[in-house]
């Protein structure tokens, strides 16, 4: 490893991924992300360190981990006549000490810092399936970039890219992100997989914590830079299922019209889990219910009679 | 034992005690055993045979007896057999007179020595017995232990099909007279198995007259259907069935029905649970009789499902293979036609079994491939798919046969591979390969039962290096591998001079021309394979092994052993640190490179065994079934982390939630085992329907085959499938997984079991 490689904090790396992109993938997950969208479905990626996940159902109360807590953190609690386990997250500084101490996978650290040529060794693994779909007519595979928000490690990218020119590369982007960023990997990246939420900007910083008017500017980039680019757009129940946002995407999608397919990604409610995980507390306005298949579909068919273009639903 | 699937099962063990007597009386008239085993064939068929069901067109179930005649425990047991366990219970449960119980006591007595199990167990040689003292391993802690049955015999159908019974009687009858004008057997009449024997040929012909019995027995039960029935349909069906049980009687068969039918009576006759590749021995007959006009297709549908559904009644489930597809089969085409029909009666009839097995080739037909592929999406786990392509050459370096032999390979049973009516290789033995690295770390001490269970050797503290410590392990591994191998010779041996198996001899390759029983000089290629379980686990452990204690110094020997003597209460961090040793199964040369080199050991050291002891081979399989569940309550804690008595890797299955990295990387770590010296490996995969209905999906399982995949097992499930079966089994009840050579209905198995198998990653 060389002294100037760009570092990254990774927080999964998925093997065989269908979805995010043409042909067999592999998806690399960042961690760090400005925006606190509050349907996340990766709360372990909002910031740039690593943290402790700790899964209440597979702790078995062998109280290892208090022992090996040097902050006070993993305690032993009385409760009524028996110790059981807790954390405190105040105290804890997410050092990961405890995971040692672990067998049964309860405690867990997510994040482990790679430079572009220890995660090229991780994803060499793959390279021989990424070639598979081109053949039967599935698209390239290839690598995507996800997470988090990749684009807040440009350089990391940048220098991944230069190592092997030939896989096809996609990212995966909330937009939210410096417009140097999208510069500096405007010729190394092959796809954009670019999420819309919500069109009215005021909306968005309530439900994402910041307005949209930085990540539309990008995607007029993109788009100028005639960059491949598919619109990726999160269902949320109760936020964004509405005709309104429909007609919404319609016209970006009409003001762009170098982006030939949407992708809808229908709400799921794995996030929730994770957040009980990261200690973080629920959003309130964040529904506990998976989008209904059938109300995915009929949105789906409402844009395309609005837009014409290509609608897929994940 | 089996519960075999009859509307309405004997009440009393009449039928028990019919046998008995006629066995006393064949053992006091005669001494030669192809004449017992004729007296016995005529005590057990009919009699055994049950109605035929609503839902069948063919005739033939059948319930088995308590005791009775077998060849393999799934029908009861091997040879002259008695289920103890299961007499005792209607001795102290059941009605009867005091004549009736007299009975029963009776034969608890007559048979307890001279059941061919005991009579074979009780003369097993004493340097075999030293090293493998038990063949108890559901309920003791074992590294090795004989089993007793002859498994996994492929009789020619084909043959049957073509010639009939009248075909195989002149052949037999000429035999006969030639045997009889010889003037050695005037002079001086041969002893069994020696020379030709005319006796054995008069009993050939005798049980024939039997399965004739068979075919009759049913005419008027079919013929009282034909006039009785509600429908017309059904009418026309038991007339079609009536006439067709006729026929075989004294012709070849010249229609499908027929020559299904034929086949179904005279497996049961042998009685055997293979039924081998069905599209090569049914393909022309189907085919003719399609083109002709005499069925359509839904009628030999409704036939195949027929013949499917009575091997799902004999309800033995790591059994019961039907084969189709592949290189070898006489009529190709006619036969990949007929593999349309078998898949699409494999999609829709929704039991365990047959385990139904596509060998499949580079010029598989599309549709074949389709409708197989159709099949596995929709959750049957069928069918099981082996690679001509990499098997065929491999096998015949594996078995040392020419192109056209490997051509003809069956994996029987849970998968072990052997060539149709040509060669036996039944698997008689298993090897715990985790148990012994146990007992090679204590100096061949086992320390759940506290006692030598192998030789005395270095333990792991005394050895300098890896290296050394590894030649110990293989040390205690060859002992076992050695004495198996002897012992399968000896339990050929031993069988063949009590059992003469007449009605599968008649349908091996050369047999009749020798007048010689399968196990007594009839078989042309006696061959014997092993079982081997825990490959996967030790190789982890191995990997600890050499990373923790001698590379990194992170253990002493005594810290490791010690961790492991207390199954880690209070040595978890010792544990966690195995545990985060790389696993088989990531595509981690470090310990991938480990069990490459230990699969390669075990399977060069078993393959030198066959010429060493006489056997035309001898191999092993790595099959899976819920042995690495029941062996593994016997081992203590491992190196690979793995706590006391939870159960080791299935087959060559990473082992259970230690494949990190994903589908990928698990392929990359399979396909660097070689497949040209065993004799099976199994493969696992399941998949959620939603992957495996994605087309990428195919693609990587395609691409898996091109590299060099032999073979594979593939559930489509869901994770939360079995989750909710767990909770509410009442709704799950028709939910089938795979473990490996076995289907089960999820619900009806062991808690442990159930909970294995949803640990395992589904993708």
């Amino acid at each position: 490893m060389s002294a100037t490689e760009a570092k990254a904090w990774i927080f999964d790396i998925q093997s065989f991924s269908l979805k995010d992109g043409p042909g067999i993938r592999t998806t690399v997950f960042f961690k760090g992300c400005a925006l606190r969208c509050q349907w996340c479905h990766n709360p372990e990626s909002h910031v740039a360190k690593p943290q402790l996940l700790y899964r209440a159902n597979l702790c078995v109360g062998c109280m290892r981990c208090v022992d090996a807590c040097r902050h006070g953190a993993q305690q032993k609690v009385l409760v009524g006549s028996a110790f059981v386990h807790v954390l405190d997250r105040e105290k804890c500084v997410d050092c990961g000490e405890c995971v040692e101490s672990c067998c049964y996978g309860a405690l867990e650290m997510a994040g482990q810092e790679y430079t572009p040529s220890t995660l090229m060794e991780e994803i060499k693994k793959d390279l021989r399936y990424f070639s598979l779909g081109e053949k039967a007519g599935e698209g390239r595979g290839g690598l995507t970039f996800s997470g988090g928000e990749p684009l807040l490690y440009p350089d990391f990218i940048a220098e991944f890219c230069a190592l092997a020119p030939e896989i096809h590369t996609a990212v995966e982007t909330s937009g939210f992100a410096d417009r140097k960023a999208f510069e500096k990997v405007l010729d190394s990246i092959d796809l954009f997989l670019f999420d819309f939420k919500i069109a009215d900007s005021k909306e968005h910083e309530a439900w994402c914590g910041a307005g949209n008017s930085l990540i539309v500017s990008n995607l007029d980039f993109l788009h100028e830079r005639g960059k491949e680019i598919v619109l990726r757009l999160p269902l949320i129940p109760g936020v964004n299922d509405t005709e309104r946002h429909a007609r919404a995407v319609a016209q970006i999608l009409e003001r762009h019209p170098g982006i030939k397919r949407a992708e809808i990604l229908p709400y799921h409610t794995y996030g929730l889990g994770k957040q009980e995980e990261l200690g973080m507390p629920p959003y309130p306005g964040v529904p506990t219910q998976a989008a209904i298949p059938s109300h995915v579909q009929a949105w789906a068919e409402e844009l395309r009679r609005l837009a014409g273009t290509e609608v897929a639903c994940l | 034992m089996n519960r075999w699937k009859v509307k309405n099962p004997r009440k009393d063990l009449s039928f028990e005690i019919a046998f008995t007597k006629a066995f006393r009386e064949a053992k006091r008239n005669h001494s030669h055993p192809a004449r017992i085993e004729l007296e016995c064939l005529k005590a057990q068929y009919p009699a055994i045979l049950m109605p035929i069901e609503d839902e069948d067109v063919l005739a033939g179930r059948i319930q088995f007896g308590l005791i009775g005649y077998g060849i393999q425990g799934q029908t009861g047991g091997t040879g002259y057999y008695i289920d103890e366990p299961r007499v005792t219970e209607a001795l102290e449960f059941q009605a009867g007179n005091a004549k009736y119980r007299e009975d029963l006591h009776d034969l608890l007595t007559f048979w307890k020595a001279r059941n061919t199990y005991e009579i074979v167990f009780r003369n097993t040689p004493e340097d075999i017995r030293a090293v493998i003292p038990t063949e108890q391993w559901k309920t003791q802690p074992v590294p090795a232990s004989p089993i007793i049955r002859m498994a996994g015999a492929y009789i020619d159908f084909d043959k049957l099909v073509r010639i009939g019974i009248p075909g195989l009687e002149k052949e037999i009858r000429d035999e006969l007279e030639a045997a009889r004008a010889a003037p050695s057997a005037r002079a001086a009449p041969a002893a069994p198995g020696e020379g030709k024997d005319p006796v054995i040929y008069e009993c050939m012909l005798g049980s024939l007259e039997v399965l004739k019995d068979c075919c009759r027995h049913y005419i008027p039960e079919a013929q009282e259907k034909a006039r009785t029935a509600a429908s017309e349909g059904r009418r026309k069906e038991m007339a079609d069935l009536a006439e067709a049980l006729g026929k075989i009687v004294d012709h070849a068969p010249t229609t499908m029905l027929e020559g299904l039918q034929l086949c179904w009576l005279y497996a049961m006759m042998c009685p055997l649970i293979e039924f081998g590749r069905l599209d090569e021995y049914i393909g022309d007959l189907y085919v003719r009789d399609l083109d002709s006009g005499k069925i359509g297709e839904a009628q030999a549908l409704k036939m195949v499902q027929s013949y499917f559904r009575l091997i799902d009644s004999l309800d033995c489930e790591t059994d019961g293979r039907v084969i189709v597809g592949g290189y070898g089969r006489r009529n190709p085409e006619n036969a990949d036609r007929f593999c349309l029909v078998a898949c699409e009666a494999c999609r829709t009839v929704r039991e365990i079994l047959p385990q139904f097995t596509l060998r499949f080739t580079s010029s598989t037909p599309k549709a074949v491939w389709e409708s197989a592929m159709r099949c596995i999406g929709e959750g049957r786990t069928f069918p099981l798919l082996y690679n001509d392509e990499v098997l065929v050459p491999g096998l015949m370096k594996a078995f040392d046969v020419d192109r056209a032999r490997a051509e003809t390979y069956m994996p029987l049973g849970c998968g072990e591979i052997e060539f149709d009516h040509y060669s036996f290789g039944s698997p008689n033995g298993s090897i715990g390969t985790l148990k012994i690295l146990e007992l090679a770390l204590r100096c061949g001490l086992d320390p759940v039962s506290d006692r030598y269970l192998s030789f005395k050797t270095k333990g792991l503290g005394d050895c300098a290096t890896y290296e050394e410590f590894v030649e110990v392990y293989k040390s205690h591994l060859r002992r076992f591998i050695e004495a198996q191998a002897k012992y399968e010779v000896y339990l050929y041996d031993a069988i063949g001079k009590i059992h003469p198996f007449m009605m599968v001899t008649m349908l091996y390759d050369g047999a009749i021309q020798k007048g010689k029983g399968i196990f007594a000089g009839g078989c042309e290629y006696l061959a014997g394979t092993v079982e081997l379980y825990g490959n996967v686990d030790a190789a982890n452990s191995l990997a600890a092994i050499k990373k923790l204690v001698f590379e990194d110094k992170k253990l002493t020997p005594d810290q490791l052993v010690t961790a492991l003597d207390n199954n880690f209460v209070g040595y978890e961090k010792e544990r966690k640190m195995m545990m985060d040793v790389p696993k088989y199964g990531n595509d981690e040369a470090y310990v991938d490179d480990i069990m490459a080199d230990l699969h390669n050991y075990l399977c060069e050291t078993i393959k030198e065994q066959g010429p060493k002891v006489g056997l035309k081979s001898y191999l092993c399989v790595n099959i899976n079934n819920a042995q690495n569940t029941t062996l593994g309550r016997w081992v203590g804690a491992t190196p690979d982390g793995r706590k006391a008595g939870t159960p080791m890797s299935n087959a060559n299955s990473p082992a259970s939630g230690t494949d990190k990295r994903g589908l990928t990387a698990m392929l990359n770590s399979i396909v660097k085992l070689s497949h040209d010296n065993h004799a099976g490996m199994v493969q696992n995969m399941r998949f959620t329907k939603d992957t495996w209905d994605n087309p990428k999906t195919r693609l990587l399982i395609e691409d898996y085959f091109s590299r060099g995949g032999a073979h594979a097992m593939i559930t489509v499930v869901g994770k939360q499938d079995l989750a909710n079966a767990m909770e509410r089994p009442e709704e799950y009840r028709d939910l089938i997984v795979r473990i490996g050579g076995l289907s089960a209905r999820y619900v009806l198995l062991k808690k442990d079991v159930q909970q294995e198998i949803y640990n395992r990653v589904s993708y």
